[in-house]
């Protein structure tokens, strides 16, 4: 059986070159696409594919200062959205470096188990699981049935110690699915009710409650987030929309 | 005698017929309920008189202008036909090269490897999602269209389609070949895998489809706007279109025109791919 090895690609080449070299330029041209179309389309795609992408790896942002969703929203608070503006501006987080990532396209109902049968919820879980979600928000019901899958941090944990005691009378507390870790109610999330996300955004009715993922990597910067949010340190932005509504209702 | 057995014969076609037209019928009221809603007035939509079918208000054509206005269609088309090209053409490349090593070459651990891409097949594909994205993100794809082709490199399914396709080529094609002296991937290229062109078009009408339909992964690995493909953007449109029926319609309308389109270019393949492989889409 004959195979190509080495020896056989190089007297092939031979042939083809002597083969090519006598005919003019054009011709030879012409031949070589004729014969090696495919190779030279497969090799030339590989090749600007190859040089993407180690582009587009060694020059991505791959970390996030911090991600946060915002399911069943009823109000615009996605990336470009006016919290996220000013939410930037607040922070100063620079975007080229990492990314600050809001969701707010997500809908599922963690109440029942049909509500959470759909691919959202799985998006949902997709991102809280890999860490690519820091923090969710919620209507306190949903966030009591979400936060018995585990999935949400536990408050009183050693990480969260100080957001435990600085916010211990807004707590919500589930009893988690698995009773080997606790049989009592667990702290998994922070009454925000009453923060700019309600008051000026609206994004919920009648409540809304903050949790952070179990596999957060910016524990950090959801503290601040929490504390921006229920603090009201709005910046420039927020304060021009403020004056404006204002004005709008005076006149 | 043969004149009652005509008119059974007869009876008998005019039943399966009547059946026909309303199985046909049933097929087709989504899809008209979907462009007519698409026509009317929200207040027309949400009327719960059931004979209220046409638009009374006058057709209202620019309901997909505003959809196709608010969200860039042409972008969402674009990187829905990025993804399902490069899916089937990834898809067809791998599958069958790998059917064609598996169906017809011998070597050491093949049964495993092949018991391997079976198990493959087995378990729900969302058990992959957190690792696929995992390696997605680390490799600094996100927002991409690579992003979006990489769960479809490789298909478990198109690799046992296509060895199945090869197992039932005749041996001595291969064994001619081998004589006039082709070499193995001589023999793959030039002699078998063109025998295998029926199994190669189904795989690649139901990458493609399946390509077209994939929510969760364009959900999760595509979050801004210009990256995303039709069935996401089209799910979060729900959202922000949840109470305006026509515009929801409008843009699902607007969604299944490339699917249209590739079914009725391809139709005799959509068939014939159906036929061979014996799924449904």
């Amino acid at each position: 059986m004959k195979e190509y090895g080495g020896k056989e690609l190089r007297k092939k080449g031979k042939k083809e070159l002597d083969k090519i070299s006598a005919l003019p330029m054009k011709q030879r041209l012409q031949y070589i696409w004729d014969y090696y179309w495919l190779w030279i389309i497969g090799i030339g795609f590989f090749l600007i594919f190859g040089i993407w992408f180690v582009w587009r790896s060694t020059t991505a942002i791959r970390e996030n200062w911090i991600g946060i969703v915002f399911p069943n929203a009823m109000t615009e608070v996605g990336n470009g959205s006016q919290l996220w503006e000013e939410y930037l501006e607040h922070t100063g987080y620079d975007i080229k470096e990492k990314n600050v990532l809001f969701e707010d396209k997500l809908y599922f109902d963690p109440t029942t188990a049909s509500g959470m049968n759909n691919s959202y919820y799985q998006a949902f879980v997709a991102m809280i699981e890999t860490g690519q979600a820091d923090a969710v928000t919620m209507r306190r019901e949903e966030i009591e049935a979400l936060g018995k899958s585990g999935r949400l941090i536990d408050l009183s944990s050693e990480p969260c110690r100080e957001l435990y005691v600085k916010y211990r009378d807004r707590l919500v507390y589930s009893i988690p699915y698995d009773t080997e870790y606790s049989t009592d109610p667990v702290p998994i999330g922070i009454d925000v009710s009453d923060s700019i996300l309600m008051t000026k955004y609206h994004i919920y009715e009648n409540s809304c409650v903050f949790s952070i993922g179990s596999y957060t990597r910016n524990l950090e910067a959801c503290t601040e987030f929490l504390d921006w949010i229920l603090e009201g340190k709005s910046g420039s932005v927020a304060q021009k929309i403020l004056e404006a509504e204002t004005e709008t209702e005076a006149g | 005698m043969i004149e009652s057995a005509q008119t059974k014969d007869r009876i008998r076609r005019v039943l399966k017929h009547v059946f026909l037209i309303i199985m046909a019928f049933i097929m087709i009221v989504p899809f008209a309920w979907m462009i007519l809603t698409a026509l009317k007035t929200n207040q027309e939509a949400i009327s719960v008189n059931p004979f209220y079918i046409f638009p009374h208000n006058g057709w209202h054509w620019e309901n997909f202008g505003t959809v196709w206005k608010s969200y860039n269609f042409v972008v969402l088309y674009k990187n829905t036909l990025l993804m399902i090209f490069f899916r089937v053409l990834c898809a067809v490349l791998t599958a069958t090269m790998a059917g064609y090593a598996f169906g017809r070459l011998k070597f050491r651990g093949k049964n495993i490897l092949f018991a391997l891409v079976l198990i493959q097949m087995m378990v729900p594909g969302q058990i992959f999602i957190i690792p696929q994205f995992l390696m997605v993100s680390k490799l600094g794809m996100l927002n991409t269209t690579f992003g979006l082709v990489f769960p479809g490199l490789v298909t478990a399914f198109g690799t046992y389609l296509l060895k199945i396709g090869y197992e039932g080529l005749p041996k001595e094609l291969e064994e001619a070949a081998s004589i006039d002296g082709c070499n193995v991937f001589q023999r793959f290229s030039r002699i078998l895998m063109p025998l295998t062109k029926s199994s190669m078009v189904s795989l690649g009408i139901f990458t493609a489809v399946f390509a077209f339909k994939d929510l969760m992964w364009p959900m999760i690995v595509c979050t801004n706007a210009d990256t995303t493909t039709l069935s996401a953007g089209l799910a979060k449109m729900q959202g922000q279109y949840g109470s305006d029926y026509p515009a929801m319609m409008a843009a699902a309308t607007l969604a299944v025109v490339p699917m249209v389109v590739i079914y009725v270019i391809f139709q005799k393949q959509f068939v014939e791919g159906i036929a061979t492989s014996g799924g449904k889409l």
